[in-house]
């Protein structure tokens, strides 16, 4: 072992060299992943050519588009069709990188950390917005936005456009929808019918489980109702129904710290008595055999239950944007004669609302050719038939366009297997067409949803909370919430079970420090309302 | 030996075989259940549940999984991504684990403590991200799906412990006969240590196939998206969605059967390594390797 002991220091220096880089990195700080991108000044430095006329010969570029989900069935025949005609108008080609939907929001933020090559993507406040506004991740087009998406501008109005600004500036650019969820009743409409029941007949939540229980006495195979635990918003839909209720952040039901009727007075609604109430009402109706017990441990999902689960008589939820015949179809190919139905149970009250848009496309920072991002969505704004072609995919072979706005799928295809894009991601809602199938209760609830008279603007349109100070408190809240929300909110167990879980719950709550974050909301909302 | 007659060792080997019998069900059972259900109709999943044996036997699932056009694809990638991988993996590893052993070896301590210092601190995944996309240029690479993992530290110690055990003579042995640190490792210390790299390799194969990680991260082209990915996205985007918010117009969902169909599609290649690693799994090689 004597002389040959140097060539293996040398050796192995090399091979120490391979774990670092199989390591992640060679150590030391942790703690500095900070956004490298920086948001602005981008938007002038590729301004550099002022021409907005496009008449004269661009450069061919390819656009990177970035969404969450998965890659549509016939992505590279659609995609082929649309590059022809986006060549042809804007000298430009597509590319959509599709990513799954669970790690979207973390792969956005990694990739604009690193300052990743792409030119735009999709975002909205449910997958926190506000974390990539605040990290520079959306490039200031204050200036471009009304340049190069004339039409796009136009038709969101200055003053809607003005409504969504961040710090003063445009960022992304808003994609009008839904206003708010006010909640109904789905209903299985020929199982009311055979019972007896109108529609106007379900006016409480009351009125809904008697409903079950009569269907159920009659018809073993039936059940009232399916809890699932996989949905955040259940007691959203019960405890407060009927109350005007703005949830902080937006649409984050597991975080503590909401506004109830329009007044600016932030309360744990875990706490309130209507969400014991809710609770009680769980307990009763699962502990009744009204609720599948299986449905506890299940891990079927909203969807699926929708669209394939015949047993269920109904279910409290957002109102349908048009896929109620859908549902009918689905459900009626499983059990001849089924069709669904809704009906609102909040006809009092006017829900609040920001009239903020709660999705965006955003032009990312590194993007060097965001003029022509913004002509391609001014084209796919303007242009119907580039439109159907960006959303529906060929006509004829992944859909029939049906009048103006609606549309079917050719004999023999569905959903699953034919192109399709979501478009609340790039384009208005009032852009795009619904199914061929949709019920005149469809058509009534899109109407509804999109008309701001039927909303009060919220007290506090326009604040946007800042989670900085209270960050550790709240993931260590949010671990407590979601632990316990499904055991308690489920009804499962004896009610004295479930009195104790719920002391239990407070209290873990409060220790996770759930009163500084009640008190931090607070504060900042009272300092938006000063000024 | 007159033991093996008595009752007592009778009884105490009978319960022995009960128990491990008992352990062996207890875990076996889960699986079957999920490998009948994957045969079962999707109206008999959501009626009875899942169940051992089939009601209604159908293939749809299994249909409905490689109806993906990709899956094919993936299966190859995975494949080659886990042998190259793990081939890659355990010379590197092995190569490493040696010379760490040597007590003698010049600067032994410090790059030990390099080594260490990898598994108790990293630099974070943007880091880690700017490092393989954008100097190594890896993204959308074969490679990347592998070079990021060829040596796990963890790994590394495992073998160098198990280098260690190996008796210090046998390859001064060799090398009085005049073989090199190489060739005493290659013809010594390799074949007497197949139990600890037959582990090793098992640990390897295991990450790398069921990895979705770096693919999720670095691969956007449908070519090399592995099985995992391909599955874990296809089940993943609707669970969260529906998880997120209460709508249907999105696409359609995979039903129960679908999802105890990837499964079983997921591990049956790897589940089929086992067998032939497990005939390393002998202990005692070494015993009596030297004598006097």
């Amino acid at each position: 072992m004597l002389k040959r002991e140097r060539f293996i220091p040398a050796l192995t220096l090399l091979l120490a060299l391979l774990i670092a880089l199989a390591g992640c990195s060679s150590g030391g700080g942790n703690k500095t992943p900070a956004a490298s991108s920086s948001a602005s000044g981008s938007a002038s430095s590729s301004e550099a050519s002022p021409s907005a006329s496009t008449e004269e010969k661009l450069e061919q570029v390819e656009l990177k588009l970035i969404l969450p989900g998965d890659k549509p069935q016939r992505y590279d025949e659609v995609m082929k069709a649309l590059n022809e005609r986006l060549t042809a108008e804007i000298q430009a080609t597509l590319n959509i990188q599709y990513i799954p939907w669970d790690s979207y929001k973390d792969q956005i933020l990694v990739k604009l950390a690193a300052g990743e090559n792409f030119d735009f993507f999709y975002h909205g406040w449910w997958i926190q917005y506000a974390q990539v506004l605040a990290k520079g991740g959306a490039m200031d087009i204050t200036d471009l936005f009304p340049k190069y998406a004339p039409d796009l501008y136009e038709g969101l109005t200055a003053e809607y456009v003005d409504t969504n600004r961040y710090q003063e500036k445009i960022y992304g650019i808003p994609v009008p929808g839904p206003l708010e969820y006010p909640q109904g009743y789905n209903f299985r409409a020929d199982l009311a019918e055979k019972y007896g029941y109108n529609p106007e007949d379900f006016q409480t939540i009351e009125d809904t489980i008697e409903f079950g229980r009569t269907v159920m006495a009659a018809d073993k195979s039936r059940v009232m109702g399916r809890f699932n635990g996989e949905y955040s918003g259940n007691y959203q839909s019960v405890a407060f129904l009927g109350m005007q209720r703005e949830y902080i952040p937006s649409n984050d039901f597991n975080s503590p710290g909401i506004l109830l009727n329009n007044e600016p007075q932030v309360v744990n609604q875990f706490e309130t008595q209507q969400y014991r109430d809710f609770l009680k009402l769980q307990s009763q109706v699962w502990n009744e055999g009204l609720v599948d017990k299986d449905s506890l441990s299940s891990k079927s999902n909203v969807v699926t239950d929708a669209n394939t689960d015949v047993s269920v008589i109904g279910g409290m939820g957002n109102p349908p944007e048009g896929w109620l015949g859908d549902r009918t179809e689905a459900l009626s190919k499983i059990e001849a004669g089924a069709s669904i139905d809704f009906v609102f149970l909040e006809k009092g009250t006017k829900m609040v609302s920001s009239f903020k848009a709660g999705n965006f496309t955003v032009i990312s920072p590194a993007s060097k050719k965001p003029e022509r991002v913004l002509m391609f969505l001014n084209l796919l704004y303007k242009d119907k038939s580039f439109r159907d072609l960006y959303l529906y995919g060929v006509e004829g072979q992944d859909f029939i366009a049906i009048g103006d706005d609606q549309f079917k799928y050719p004999d023999g295809l569905d959903k699953t297997n034919v192109f399709f894009n979501e478009w609340w991601m790039v384009t208005p809602w009032s852009n795009t067409r619904i199914s061929a199938n949709a019920t005149e209760t469809d058509k009534k609830t899109i109407a509804f949803l999109t008309d701001p008279a039927n909303f009060e603007k919220s007290i506090i349109a326009g604040f946007e909370f800042n989670p900085d100070a209270v960050k550790s408190e709240i993931s260590k809240v949010s671990a407590v919430v979601s632990e316990y929300r499904k055991v308690l909110e489920s009804g499962s167990g004896s009610p004295q079970q479930q009195d104790a879980k719920y002391e239990e719950f407070i209290d873990k709550m409060k220790r996770a420090g759930v009163d500084k974050i009640i008190e931090e909301k607070q504060r900042q909302i009272d300092e938006f309302l000063r000024q | 030996m007159v033991e093996h007659k008595t009752f007592g060792f009778r009884l105490f080997n009978a319960a022995n075989y009960a128990l491990f019998a008992l352990l062996g069900i207890v875990c076996l059972v889960p699986f079957l259940i999920v490998l009948g259900s994957s045969f079962e109709t999707e109206q008999v999943l959501k009626d009875n549940g899942f169940s051992l044996i089939p009601q209604q036997f159908t293939l749809y699932a299994y249909s409905t999984v490689f109806q993906l056009n990709t899956v094919v694809q993936s299966f190859l990638v995975s494949i080659s991504v886990t042998l190259i991988g793990t081939l890659m993996a355990i010379t590197v590893t092995a190569l490493l684990a040696y010379p760490l052993a040597q007590k003698e070896m010049k600067g032994r301590g410090a790059l030990l403590a390099f080594v260490l210092l990898t598994m108790l601190f990293n630099g974070g995944i943007v880091p880690w991200y700017i490092l393989i996309s954008k100097y190594l240029q890896l993204k959308d690479t074969l490679w990347v799906l592998i070079l990021p993992y060829l040596v796990n530290p963890f790994n590394m110690f495992v073998l160098k412990s198990f280098f260690e055990t190996i008796p210090k003579e046998i390859g001064e042995s060799a090398r009085i006969d005049g073989a090199g640190h190489l060739r005493t490792f290659l013809s010594i210390v390799a074949p007497l240590s197949m139990p600890g790299l037959a582990t090793i390799s098992l640990f390897y194969a295991l990450g790398y196939w069921n990895d979705w990680w770096l693919s999720l991260n670095f691969i956007e082209s449908d070519r090399l998206v592995p099985v995992q990915l391909l599955l874990k996205k296809m089940i993943s985007n609707l669970t969260f969605i529906s998880s997120q918010i209460d709508t249907s117009k999105f696409i359609q969902v995979p039903a129960n059967g679908v999802q105890m169909a990837t499964t079983i599609i997921s591990i049956g290649p790897i589940i089929a390594a086992y067998p032939y690693i497990q005939r390393y799994f002998v202990k005692g090689l070494t015993i009596g390797g030297i004598k006097g």
